[in-house]
């Protein structure tokens, strides 16, 4: 006889998700920006283009981390779509980040579709981020849970590139797996194809393009017909196929 | 020089003794938290078979009981840590860990539990040798009246009367997991298999499954001598060795002497007296006789037990 304990939920979403895109942000994957100069922020979360919560962080000169996550599906939880300021009751409260490190935002739940827009907390101010708009120096990272080919592109950018996700390994310690770098530029991705496996990591630095849209190639994609040769003409031909008694 | 001395032959002894082990039945369940898992198991075993060797040095050696597991159902629950993807780190610091890292990615939405129940009995084939001594004991009747005479003791039923009792007093008692039929480890891999696949990861996912199903064996500390495993589990870390043992000690100590001496021993019922004459009114009737024994000692050879003890 086997249990299972039932309060134990599988987050079918990680499993399910099949398009990858830095301009509508979802699970698995995480938009790495530079902190920028010392003040007060306010993080607009927006999800399908709609205000869905609002958070708060500083830059600070003195011992703050390198590195602040923001959980775009936590604020729209925690602050739902109040137009309030978050950062003007207690901005002293608000987590910090060193000038010299990186604000990355994630989506820990939900089916994604998020972007967040970045501006100092005072009136008028103008966004110094925004995540639909990625900016050189941004890193996009994700690692891929489900094996596949999956295609890369850049909307507006010459480049197309693939990764092919094989399965785990066994014995495969996760953590001992470095990551795998690709250049994305308006000239293409750098390297246009890598392979890596499952839970392990592909990152994104990005050089002139403002936004990345990975997905999984459906199966009939990957069988279409081959590229036609200089001059030559493809002919569609319907059969019938009659079922032998 | 004792004034009673009684033998018994070790044929006899054997038959005292095999109505002894008939009668020994353990029911038992627990659970014990082991850290990484806990493991539980509910028992009923009783006795079987044996051979019983009275020794020249004065003990008594019995080998080769058979322990029948009427039941047996080993139960493991085990604590999954997540299965979690660990984050990228995109910037390592060269003085160790990272400077930049991701979340780290998980499965479930908490630590899922499993609990697997295997049920072993009739695979797994056990005995027990123990080496004793013969002992007697002077049993004090303690339902009887403190007003109570022991003539008075003997008309209820059972009687209330005080007794020696003869009892084997095991000094060592060995219980070896002989044999683990080859079949508990399908069991157990089946088990395990069949409780990772109710966590519902998708087939897709074959390495991430593997790796379930190898990080509940290293949990459960299953290497590659599954008849070790399962002894150690169920010897040392359940302790039912001592269990078992113990409960046999008390078997034989307490609640089931070999054989029972009523005290005063009874030598003559009471009866018509041979006097009597059909002419004559009846004469009292002879008493009965009763023999107090005292020093009651017993000890064995090769070939057979002596009983001996003084009257009065």
């Amino acid at each position: 006889m086997t249990t299972v304990k039932r309060s134990v939920r599988l987050n079918r979403r990680l499993l399910t998700t099949s398009s990858f895109d830095s301009g509508a942000l979802g699970p698995l994957v995480s938009l790495i920006h530079r902190a920028p100069a010392p003040g007060t922020y306010q993080a607009v979360v927006l999800r399908d283009g709609q205000r869905a919560g609002t958070t708060c962080f500083r830059v600070t000169d003195d011992k703050a981390g390198t590195q602040l996550n923001i959980d775009l599906a936590s604020v729209a939880l925690r602050t739902g779509a109040a137009t309030r300021c978050a950062c003007r009751e207690h901005p002293e409260s608000a987590p910090a980040v060193s000038p010299q490190g990186y604000v990355l935002f994630h989506v820990s739940r939900g089916a994604g579709g998020y972007a967040v827009v970045v501006g100092e907390a005072k009136e008028g101010s103008q966004a110094v981020f925004d995540s639909r708009a990625l900016t050189d120096g941004d890193l996009f990272a994700l690692s891929f849970i489900v094996p596949a080919t999956y295609a890369v592109t850049s909307p507006g950018g010459a480049g197309q590139g693939e990764i092919q996700v094989a399965p785990i390994p066994p014995g495969t310690n996760l953590r001992a797996v470095s990551p795998v770098s690709v250049d994305a530029s308006r000239d293409g991705f750098q390297p246009a194809r890598v392979t890596v496996h499952v839970g392990q990591g592909v990152a994104f630095r990005i050089r002139s393009v403002t936004r990345i849209v990975i997905e999984k190639r459906s199966p009939a994609a990957s069988r279409r017909a081959a590229p036609l040769a200089p001059g030559a003409r493809r002919i569609l031909r319907r059969v019938r196929v009659r079922k032998l008694r | 020089m004792p004034h009673l001395r009684v033998a018994a032959s070790e044929q006899a002894f054997k038959k005292l003794f095999a109505k002894v082990v008939e009668k020994f039945v353990l029911e038992k369940s627990d659970s014990k938290d082991l850290g990484p898992f806990t493991a539980g198991y509910d028992i009923k075993i009783h006795l079987e078979g044996g051979s019983v060797d009275l020794r020249a040095d004065n003990t008594v050696q019995v080998k080769e009981l058979d322990i029948k597991w009427d039941r047996l159902n080993l139960s493991l629950g085990i604590d999954i840590p997540g299965f979690c993807i660990p984050g990228i780190c995109l910037i390592p610091n060269p003085l160790g860990g990272c400077i930049l890292e991701t979340p780290e990615i998980c499965l479930f939405d908490a630590d899922p539990d499993i609990s697997i129940v295997l049920p072993l009995g009739g695979l797994i084939t056990s005995e027990i040798s123990i080496t004793g001594r013969l002992r007697t004991r002077y049993n004090v009747n303690a339902d009887r009246p403190p007003d109570m005479d022991q003539w008075d003791a003997q008309l209820p039923d059972p009687k209330l009367t005080n007794t020696w009792q003869l009892f084997l007093d095991p000094q060592f008692v060995d219980i070896d997991l002989v044999d683990v039929a080859d079949t508990v480890g399908d069991l157990l891999d089946d088990a395990i298999e069949a409780a990772v696949e109710a966590l519902g990861v998708p087939d897709v996912i074959a390495g991430g499954l593997s790796a379930i199903v190898s990080l509940v064996r290293d949990v459960l500390d299953i290497g590659d001598d599954i008849q070790e495993w399962l002894s150690d589990l169920l010897g040392v870390s359940l302790g039912l060795e001592n269990i078992i043992g113990q409960a046999l000690i008390e078997h034989f100590v307490t609640d089931d002497p070999l054989f029972e001496l009523e005290d005063p021993y009874p030598i003559l019922d009471k009866a018509p007296n041979p006097n009597n004459k059909a002419v004559q009114p009846p004469l009292p009737d002879l008493v009965p006789v009763k023999l107090p024994i005292r020093d009651l000692t017993v000890s064995n050879n090769d070939v057979e037990l002596v009983l001996e003890g003084n009257v009065g």
